[in-house]
């Protein structure tokens, strides 16, 4: 084995920065086109961000928990995670002004009128400025620093050989999990379940953890489909494509099981203060609503089912493709209709009672795009800075010599 | 009574080799006896993939439209019945149940399928080419009734005493042993 | 040969220079020769345990539920908690089985036999108490939809208890053929050592099991596709289990994250379980080569992971209550923690969720007198996590006049006393009759788990110059010198 040095190809370059450049001018378009509806803007720009960090964070999860579970098959694309990883600061950076500034579009219990809502009192205690920074600076600069010590002890590995660059990935992996574990909960209620301040749901946390868990899954094949295509990762095979195609259909499956027990259950109870958040998704969006059915779980469950297609690269690059933009319709459908919801109320109660709900439009897809372009460039650009092959890994061996 | 050739190999990785070589030599590999399944050996003896798989997948899809429709039928037009205001189609409530008998069908539908195509019941005889496969050894069945002259069995003793062979044994059965192809 | 591999830092699962054949001896010895008095003496004893609790349920059938000490308001209580408990700890064996397959931990193969076996066991326990508490169980078969002459009036689909009559059932019968179609072979290996009359019966069980490369190739295909359906079925049936809770509007009960929860839960005494039974079974049968301190080391970590999840959880449904604002759910959580059933509360989160973070020390984990002590400890705070759901929510309901204060009668702990007893009697049998341990998968991967290969796998690495081979297992195992650590203090025995 020797190192394997990567430098992002003109080719990738060029579809990163392409994205950037098409999903700015239509986002900025958007904006322009829609500076009546700040609040749509701005959830927008917090849903998309939010997605693309976990997406990020969810890579390390997956080194994190796959290192913990002393899995040897992972270690040749051990280095496309830490890539994702290496976004975290990216999205952590960004989120800071889109709190700063949009944060009382986003938000309804920032609203002045807030005080004259008993619920909303009641929930004063956490939902208020200070705490909500407090944490959120808690998790953004915890992420970004896990991210950065589980990685830069990951690629010092390289040019020390011996085991205590991986003794130091299992303590690592195992406090950041710890963090993760609490705070990927906490976080879901605040970034995102807070926009329906009204509204709780205690499965919430982990249901917002799987999508970005299948969506990194997507992007890790993503990567190796692109990579392989420029002649980068020989000793990976199909068989590690098939072992993340598994991991991509079974967590699809996963989210599918979370969303339906949510949704069944406060279908099921029928108690007003919960179906609230279902009435208003199903009545103002029900084709995007229903569509996050269809693009994350029935196509996945019908198009990854056998063998054979986890391992075609053409059909895994339609999949991931699909994954990726189907999480994040997901995460636009838990922001958006909540926040547009109490836009509406802000305009009075007749023009409230003929709001049209916004649906995807240039500002959406725009935003999308971009930061797909982002995501793109920083992940090949982190990709670049280290060896694609973790010479000195312990298991690099079994992931060489791995079948199925 | 049947007679066959049973080459004796006291390794995984020899064996697999030893079928390779055989196949090479272009002799007919009745079967191949293990105690553990080896991963490879049916590419090297060159059988059809199975199809298991596929059969689960119709017997599961089979499932899912039996558990729908009677919940359907029963729930909308045999006997309609209000409880607590449910719809009479209450899609979300079919999806436990369905899920359940998917893979009722799918798990039964394949296990009973798998004994079928192997032959295993709990009448068949305790007849064994060797007690030893199902411990330590690896056996290479050859057909004599197939190779029944003098000339073939010597050219499979040759062949198979060019690999790591252990003993090669001439064993006459009361019950014939299907090869390879007449099970799949 | 060069496509067996594994990296020497890994911990073998089969130690002490095992061959095939050792292998078969090893496992095949337990079922054989003449019944040892222990055995006996602990099967009479398990079995007139079990018997008790037949003698309970019995009476309980013959005069009614009123036996129990159910009130106004607590209309299910022991009953339902020991269902639940049974159901969770019949979740182990699939998963250890199926989910770990597919996430390729292959220190399943040490285990997987005994906790499936112990699956179907406790499912068997768990379906005695929805049957006992209908009251007049002659008339069970009202539960299955039939076509009947009573309109024809069908079962309510959309009755979460009924979706549970499906989930148990599929449940015990795939867990049963995942299990029986993994025995056949090692059936078939007992049947070739024996003579006579148990020849005849062992090929009876083995279905004349022969080893052929079809029979390979298929079983092969069968267990995986069965372990892919496996996966979802263990998640679906815990999920329909919490379902009875979280359809209704029951403060404490209805809530989101049950599924998940439940799930996590099972699996955590699920674990805990086949530690309790693992630990007892190596020492008595010898197999400590087989089931290995890193056998329980990483059932260990998973009871960790899981206890943490269900902290985790726990400490959701607390806040949540506290957050959504509705008096009700606050009260019902702080009934809980201070009512009269603070105790329960205490105990749960005690056994629960603190005692597995010992379990981040190294020395904990890898003790095997600890882990037995707080294996039990985790089945006693898993029973009271079911309890603490099932009592507090119910028994101080919305009419405070009605609140009563529930205790269980003696014929309620008899039947559970008794339905561990029925549990122990029919594991008993199992580990004198059937191989515990899956022969064969264990010699599938004798040269990737084998110690004398990991040590061999050492020397080329050495050879190749690769840096962290020094103080690995294998390097000491294969008796290069290497730097002593503390860490390694265990390997010295090599």
């Amino acid at each position: 084995m020797q190192l394997e040095s990567f430098t992002t190809p003109a080719r990738v370059k060029s579809v990163g920065l392409g994205l950037l450049v098409i999903g700015l001018i239509m986002f900025v378009i958007g904006v322009l086109t829609n500076m009546d509806n700040p609040a749509r803007i701005w959830t927008t720009l917090l849903a998309t961000n939010h997605y693309f960090l976990l997406v990020g964070l969810a890579g390390l999860f997956f080194v994190a928990s796959q290192t913990m579970g002393y899995n040897g098959w992972f270690v040749l694309i051990k280095r496309l995670c830490e890539a994702m990883a290496g976004y975290v600061k990216v999205g952590a950076i960004l989120m800071i002004p889109i709190l700063l500034f949009g944060m009382k579009y986003i938000y309804h219990w920032t609203d002045p009128h807030a005080a004259h809502d008993p619920i909303l009192v009641g929930k004063a205690p956490y939902l208020n400025y200070g705490f909500f920074w407090l944490r959120s600076i808690i998790y953004l600069v915890g992420w970004s620093v896990f991210a950065f010590l589980i990685v830069r002890n990951s690629r010092d590995h390289d040019s020390h050989p011996g085991i205590k660059h991986y003794n130091s990935s299992l303590v690592l992996s195992a406090v950041f999990l710890l963090f993760f574990g609490v705070t990927s909960s906490t976080s879901a209620w605040d970034f995102l379940m807070s926009i329906d301040p009204h509204w709780y749901s205690t499965l919430y946390g982990w249901y917002t953890f799987i999508s970005t868990f299948v969506a990194s899954m997507a992007v890790v094949a993503l990567m190796i489909i692109v990579l392989k295509s420029f002649g980068y990762l020989k000793h990976v095979t199909e068989e590690h494509l098939h072992d993340v195609g598994k991991f991509m259909f079974a967590f699809s499956v996963a989210w599918a099981y979370l969303w339906f027990s949510q949704h069944m259950l406060i279908w099921y109870a029928n108690i007003p203060e919960e179906t609230i958040y279902f009435r208003d998704r199903w009545e103002n969006y029900p084709v995007l609503f229903f569509g996050t059915v269809v693009l994350n779980f029935v196509f996945p469950l019908l198009v990854l089912i056998s063998r054979g297609a986890k391992r075609r690269i053409q059909i895994m690059f339609v999949a991931c493709l699909v994954i990726i933009f189907g999480h994040w319709l997901d995460f636009y459908m838990m922001a958006m209709p909540g926040s547009m919801k109490a836009y509406s109320h802000t305009l009075g109660h007749d023009a409230a009672h003929h709001f049209v709900y916004p649906g995807l439009g240039l500002l959406e897809i725009g935003a999308f795009l971009t930061f797909c372009g982002l995501f793109t460039m920083v992940v090949f650009w982190e990709l670049s800075k280290a060896s694609l092959v973790p010479v000195n890994h312990p298991y690099i061996k079994e992931s060489i010599i791995h079948h199925t | 009574m049947y007679n066959y050739l049973v080459g004796i190999y006291g390794d995984d990785d020899d064996l697999i080799q030893a079928v390779r070589k055989v196949k090479d030599a272009g002799l007919e590999i009745h079967d191949c006896l293990t105690p553990f399944p080896i991963h490879g050996l049916e590419k090297a003896m060159e059988l059809k993939e199975s199809r298991l798989h596929t059969a689960g997948f119709f017997y599961g899809a089979t499932g899912t439209m039996f558990a729908l429709f009677c919940m359907t039928w029963i729930q909308t037009y045999s006997w309609p019945l209000n409880v607590g205001g449910k719809p009479g189609f209450a899609l979300l409530s079919f999806i436990p149940i369905t899920f359940e008998l998917t893979v009722l069908f799918a798990a039964v539908g394949m296990t009973v399928t798998y004994y079928l195509r192997n032959r295993l019941s709990i009448f068949r005889h305790d007849e064994v080419l060797d007690v030893r496969i199902t411990d330590h050894k690896f056996a290479m069945v050859f057909d004599l009734d197939k190779y029944d002259s003098e000339e073939d069995l010597n050219r499979i003793k040759r062949v198979l005493q060019s690999t790591k062979v252990e003993e090669i044994n001439l064993r006459e059965m009361q019950h014939k042993v299907y090869s390879a192809e007449e099970q799949s | 040969m060069s496509h067996h591999y594994t990296s020497p830092i890994r911990e073998p699962l089969v130690e002490g220079n095992k061959t095939y054949h050792d292998i078969t001896d090893d496992i095949a010895k337990a079922t054989e020769g003449s019944i040892k008095p222990l055995w006996l003496v602990a099967l009479l004893v398990c079995a007139t345990i079990g018997l008790w609790g037949i003698l309970n349920i019995l009476y309980t059938i013959w005069y009614g539920i009123g036996v129990w000490g159910l009130n106004k308001t607590v209309g299910w209580a022991w009953d339902i908690t020991n269902f639940v408990w049974w159901i969770g700890i019949g979740h182990a064996g699939t998963l250890i089985s199926a989910i770990l397959l597919l996430f390729r931990q292959r220190w399943r193969t040490g285990v997987n036999r005994a906790a499936e076996a112990m699956t179907i066991f406790a499912v068997m326990c768990a379906a005695i108490y929805p049957g006992i508490h209908m009251g007049r169980i002659w008339l069970a078969f009202f539960i299955f939809p039939y076509p009947n002459s009573r309109g024809p009036l069908w079962v309510n689909f959309n009755s979460p208890l009924l979706w549970d009559v499906f989930a148990i059932s599929t449940y015990f019968t795939v867990s049963l053929l995942f299990w029986y179609t993994g025995l056949l072979p090692d059936f078939a290996t007992i049947r070739d050592r024996a003579r006579g009359l148990r020849r005849k019966i062992y090929n009876v069980l083995a279905f004349g099991w022969t080893g052929t490369a079809k029979q390979w190739e298929r079983f092969e295909s069968l267990s995986l596709v069965l372990a892919g359906l496996a996966t979802p079925l263990v998640l679906s049936v815990h999920t329909i289990v919490s379902f009875d809770f979280a359809t209704s509007v029951i403060p404490g009960w209805h809530t989101t994250i049950f599924p998940p929860y439940f799930v996590a839960g099972a699996i955590f005494s699920g674990f805990a379980m086949v530690l309790t039974l693992m630990l007892i079974t190596r020492k008595l049968l010898n197999l400590e080569e087989y089931i290995t301190i890193g056998h329980i080391e990483s059932m260990n970590k998973v009871i960790t992971l899981t206890g943490s999840i269900v902290g985790v959880a726990y400490i959701t449904e607390l806040f949540i209550a506290w957050y959504s604002g509705v008096l009700y759910e606050q009260y019902a959580f702080e009934n809980r923690i201070f009512g009269d059933y603070w105790w329960a509360y205490a105990s749960m989160m005690t056994c629960n969720v603190i005692s597995p973070q010992l379990f981040w020390v190294r020395k904990l984990r890898r003790s095997v007198a600890f882990t037995f002590f707080l294996s039990i400890v985790i089945n006693i705070g898993m029973w009271f996590e079911r309890f603490v759901i099932i009592v507090t929510s119910l028994h101080e309901d919305y009419v405070p006049s009605s609140w009563l204060y529930y205790s269980p009668t003696w014929v309620e702990v008899s039947i559970f006393v008794g339905t561990m007893g029925i549990f122990m009697t029919l594991f008993l049998l199992f580990a004198r009759f059937f191989p515990v341990i899956a022969i064969a998968e264990v010699k599938s991967i004798l040269k990737v788990g084998g110690d004398q290969y990991i040590a061999e796998y050492a020397r080329q690495d050495k050879a190749e110059g690769r840096g962290w081979v020094d103080g690995s297992y294998g390097a000491a195992a294969a008796g290069m010198a290497s730097p002593k650590s503390p860490k390694d203090a265990d390997y010295d025995k090599h």
